[in-house]
């Protein structure tokens, strides 16, 4: 009779055992995003949202049992700096997130510190510069070069034979590096060209406009969001009929109200499907359409940012069968993403490199017509 | 050769043949699996990824040649070779390298890797310093510029274009072969695979075929020729052989049912001769119980006769035709019916007989309704396993009669033996009368007229008076013994108690005598108290009075305890009794020596006799004139209470 009592006994401690073995397995991956929602550049943040929500969606829908389920939580940044962090730890503390996506460059910036002690992995699916790709080695960056995108607008001014530029910058880091790389290209072709920082809220840019008026300046560069709107509609009240150039943030559809119709015929850089993968960016804007009932407004903050999550996602499910029980999840993550060679997604096929940054996103120039699309530039 | 020899050697060599089967299905199908596996870890990602090089390779020489020759480049298209510089060419050349550390050390691949990769890092290189050098439309009017970025184009990357596309051409055309080669092997060995199976499939159907056959032939005809003689048993021909030849199985087993037909001739011959004994054995019980005198009637649990012998025609007045088969109640008064129950007692409890009509009245009914008082043995028998009972009948009218005469002849003594005993009673009891009335007289003569009377007259005065005396001792004597068990009542009687009364009441004479008397613990019995009291008394008595003058008189008494009595045992050292008198001691009045030797009446051990009668008990002696005396009685333990009162 004792015998068999001890025997029940192993077997019972072999089973809890055995399931505690099982209970290794990863279950469940919170991921965070945090962009801006309201107040500012909102094509940034609701609409790679959705697209985000969309990857995850599918992919839940399509796992196998060993493969982990995934959850998006979303906050709301308000293209605000100082609203990264505390939106950060909100994720931390409520859904315990072991990845954040993050749109805004000094978010990204300001967060850092923080991944680095908890072990999240960042990603930033709207910009990648050569000062994001110098911050930690959790974070990566799977978007266009923002350098090289504002580039081949400083290259499109020389073409046009434009020699004097003014260019308005938002005070953020995105914006500072986009009009520097601008400034650059124009230096190293002997363009004159003016660089002028504008404040945060700003929405009166008359001294400026009719300063560069007064100087002739024969091209205007709006590197901002919605507020530049105002410029652009006070430049052309001045009586200012110089060609306007602009960011990828044009289609912010404040943006276009506040412009009153001035913002129409600006050259940008930007980025449809017909730059990337025409096929598989056709299909996740149908797919896009029929979740969410419209499509986006802006193109390509969704369709990065559906790329960042979808290569994210593929190695993540990859857990149950890659990652070492003692090997702490962001470690797993952080090695994976930096063997991501060939990714074919809906804005191309892309990489990731050694410091973290992607390539294989490529911008062209486009201009806004007059219904408030975009018709790409034929050079 | 045994069937299951064969069948074992079939199957074996079936077997064997499917593990041959298996064995090089599993050597050809790993060699297939191989050939696949090599098909698709190497010769298809190989030429895959040479197909991608080579067409990236075109792309990127198209390209730059475009931007240098056609000043400017679509930016859809300057997009595309940047992304062939920074994307597609690295993830070539690492897809290139994982594949050679999967390859072969001589492989192809891996001694042109080194190579390839230099001319692609080339490709890069010079990509890279065109889009350096060719920004905008001004570059393209920079005749130094141009002139630098054609070099590069019609010099360096024409040249390395074409060494790259050689090799990987080279190496597609190597990997082609391979790829034909393991294909062709995998065609090969799939066909091997079908051959094997259809080669082996044959010969395993065409063996089976055969073993069935020839298994199937060894079998059925022994099974028919069984079968054939089984059918033959079935109808009674316990005659039949058969004969089959070999040591297999089905031989052995007809050499079984030759030993079983003759083992069922044996005993079917067996069975004839025991029925014949049988037959016989019923014929002789037949007869006997036809010569019973007894009426026998035998019967079902359903009390349905279903047998009956002359005895039973005779004293019912039935003939054999008009019983059997019917109910063996129409042989009883409807009255006495309820007594049946004793059959199914009788049939429930097996082996028991019960009997009928033996302590009370049982009648049997005639076929002309008359009642003849019967007694009826029921005996449980089993016949042909079925239980049946017997009954035993016996014809007690004359029985019946002769006890009721003998009643007549008891009642009528017992009336008389009262009678008598009433006269003796009467006749005591009025003789002591003028007994009386005689001494008195003399005793008034011998008062008044003692000194007229002359000593004759005196001494036969005297006699008179002796004998008066003694003649009412006499009568006194026969009254008690007329009057034992009269009115007594049976009780318990401890028997120390009563021989301590007894010597109680003897005293004088104990002491007078110095007479020892000894005992054990005796018993406690049942019995009338005076009358044991009276026994133990007579013979404690004639102990002492017939002890030897020389002796003290010593007396013992024990017991023995029997199954269904006592013993008591009553021992002296007297004079002892002759043998020729020890039967004569228990009459009434007699002596054995001179009234001057020993005083007494002579009733003394008459009334012993008379108290062990009365309680269903016997009284003996055991003596030797000289040695002493043992008195032996029984008293039953239990005592018959029909002779209480």
């Amino acid at each position: 009779m004792l015998g068999y009592f001890r025997l029940t006994i192993l077997l019972l401690s072999l089973i809890t055992l055995l399931g505690s073995c099982s209970n290794n397995e990863v279950k469940e991956i919170n991921i965070g995003f945090i962009g801006p929602l309201t107040t500012r550049a909102i094509d940034l943040g609701i609409a790679p949202s959705k697209a985000m929500l969309l990857a995850v969606e599918e992919y839940n829908i399509t796992k196998t049992a060993s493969q982990p389920t995934i959850n998006l939580f979303i906050e709301d940044d308000r293209w605000e700096q100082n609203a990264a962090l505390p939106a950060y730890n909100k994720l931390r503390k409520e859904h315990n997130i072991d990845v954040v996506f993050i749109s805004n460059t000094d978010g990204t910036i300001e967060i850092q510190e923080k991944i680095m002690e908890d072990g999240v992995i960042a990603v930033n699916p709207i910009n990648n510069d050569k000062l994001l790709a110098s911050l930690n080695k959790n974070t990566f960056q799977i978007a266009k070069s923002t350098e090289e995108a504002h580039r081949s607008l400083g290259i499109r001014i020389i073409e046009l034979g434009l020699k004097k530029v003014l260019i308005l910058h938002f005070p953020n880091d995105f914006m500072t590096i986009a009009a520097n790389s601008v400034e650059k290209i124009l230096t190293e072709r002997a363009v004159e060209s003016k660089l002028i920082r504008v404040e945060k809220d700003q929405t009166d840019f008359t001294e400026i406009l009719k300063n560069a008026q007064k100087e002739n300046t024969d091209a205007y560069v709006f590197l901002g969001y919605k507020d530049f709107g105002f410029a652009m509609k006070q430049a052309r009240d001045f009586g200012i009929e110089a060609p306007f150039f602009g960011s990828t943030t044009l289609l912010d559809p404040n943006f276009l109200i506040n412009s009153e119709g001035a913002i129409v015929g600006t050259e940008c850089t930007f980025f449809t499907p017909i730059d990337g993968n025409y096929i598989l960016g056709y299909e996740f804007l149908k797919s896009y359409k029929k979740r969410y009932g419209e499509e986006p407004f802006s193109i390509w903050p969704p369709m990065q940012a559906y790329d960042a999550i979808n290569i994210v996602i593929n190695e993540l499910k990859m857990v149950n069968e890659d990652k070492k029980t003692d090997e702490h999840l962001g470690d797993w993550l952080r090695n994976r993403l930096f063997n991501v060679r060939y990714y074919q997604g809906v804005c191309g096929n892309i990489s990731i490199k050694e410091d973290g940054s992607s390539r294989g996103i490529y911008f062209s120039l486009y201009k806004v017509e007059s219904n408030g699309d975009l018709q790409k530039i034929k050079r | 050769m045994r069937i299951r020899t064969k069948l074992i050697l079939s199957f074996g060599v079936i077997i064997c043949i499917l593990f041959l089967e298996i064995v090089l299905n599993q050597i050809i199908s790993d060699n297939a699996t191989k050939t696949y596996q090599k098909l698709k870890s190497q010769a298809l990602p190989a030429l895959r990824i040479l197909d991608k090089y080579e067409s990236i390779n075109n792309e990127l020489f198209l390209l730059t040649s475009n931007k240098v020759y056609n000043n400017n480049l679509p930016l859809n298209s300057q997009n595309r070779l940047n992304g062939i510089l920074e994307v597609e060419l690295p993830y070539l050349k690492t897809e290139l390298f994982i594949l050679s550390e999967n390859l072969a050390a001589n492989d192809q691949i891996v001694l042109k890797y080194p190579e390839i990769i230099e001319f692609t890092n080339n490709l890069i290189l010079l990509g890279n310093r065109i889009n350096t050098l060719l920004i905008t439309k001004d570059d393209y009017l920079d005749s130094n510029k141009m002139q630098v970025a054609l070099g590069i184009v019609e010099e360096d990357i024409s040249k390395i274009h074409s060494q790259l596309n050689t090799s990987l051409l080279l190496l597609k055309i190597n990997y082609g072969n391979l790829l034909e080669d393991y294909q062709n092997e995998f065609t090969q060995n799939l066909k091997s695979l079908s051959n094997i199976i259809l080669i082996t499939g044959i010969i395993g159907i065409l063996f089976g075929i055969v073993v069935a056959y020839l298994v199937i032939r060894s079998i059925s005809k022994p099974i028919g020729d069984l079968n054939s003689a089984a059918l033959r048993v079935s109808r009674g021909d316990y005659a039949t052989d058969i004969n089959l030849k070999g040591r297999d199985e089905l031989a052995t087993l007809g050499n079984s049912f030759n030993i079983m037909t003759s083992s069922l001739r044996s005993n079917f011959e067996l069975i004839k001769s025991n029925n014949k004994e049988i037959k016989q054995q019923e014929e002789r019980i037949r007869k006997v119980i036809e010569a019973s005198p007894a009426a026998i009637i035998l019967m079902d649990p359903k009390k349905n006769i279903s047998l009956i012998n002359l005895q039973t025609e005779n004293l019912f007045g039935y003939s054999r035709r008009e019983l059997v088969g019917k109910s063996a109640e129409k042989l009883i008064p409807s009255k006495l019916i309820q007594n049946g129950s004793l059959v199914n007692n009788v049939f429930a409890s097996r082996n028991k007989i019960d009997i009928l009509g033996k302590d009370q009245n049982f009648y049997g009914l005639t076929k002309s309704g008359k009642k003849v008082p019967i007694e009826v043995r029921l005996n449980y028998i089993e016949i042909h396993n079925q239980d049946m009972i017997l009954a035993s009948i016996i014809d007690i009218t004359e029985r019946k009669e002769k006890e009721v005469e003998i009643k007549m002849y008891v009642d009528q003594l017992k009336s008389k033996n009262k009678e008598l005993e009433q006269f003796s009673y009467i006749t005591s009891h009025d003789l002591q009368e003028p007994l009386r009335t005689v001494l008195s007289f003399i005793d008034v003569i011998q008062d008044d007229y003692g000194d007229k009377l002359d000593p004759d007259m005196s001494m036969y005065l005297k006699y008179i008076s002796d004998a008066s005396t003694r003649m009412s001792n006499l009568i006194k004597s026969l009254l008690d013994y007329s009057r034992i068990g009269y009115k007594g009542v049976v009780e318990t009687v401890d028997c120390n108690e009563l021989i301590e009364s007894v010597e109680a009441d003897l005293k004088y004479k104990i002491e007078s005598s110095k007479a020892e008397i000894s005992y054990d613990t005796l018993p406690i019995v049942d019995g009338y108290h005076l009358e044991l009291r009276l026994l133990f008394q007579n013979l404690i008595t004639n102990a002492i009075k017939f002890h030897k003058k020389t002796e003290v008189p010593k007396i013992n008494i024990s017991f023995e305890d029997k199954i269904t009595h006592w013993q008591f045992n009553v021992a002296d050292n007297g004079i002892g009794i002759p043998k020729e008198f020890q039967s004569k001691i228990f009459v009434i009045f007699q002596r054995l020596h001179n009234r001057e030797d020993y005083d007494g009446t002579g009733i003394g051990l008459s009334h012993c006799y008379k108290i062990l009668e009365l309680h269903g008990g016997k009284i003996w002696v055991n003596s030797e004139v000289g040695i002493g005396s043992t008195f032996h009685f029984t008293i039953p333990k239990n005592i018959n209470f029909k002779n209480n009162g």
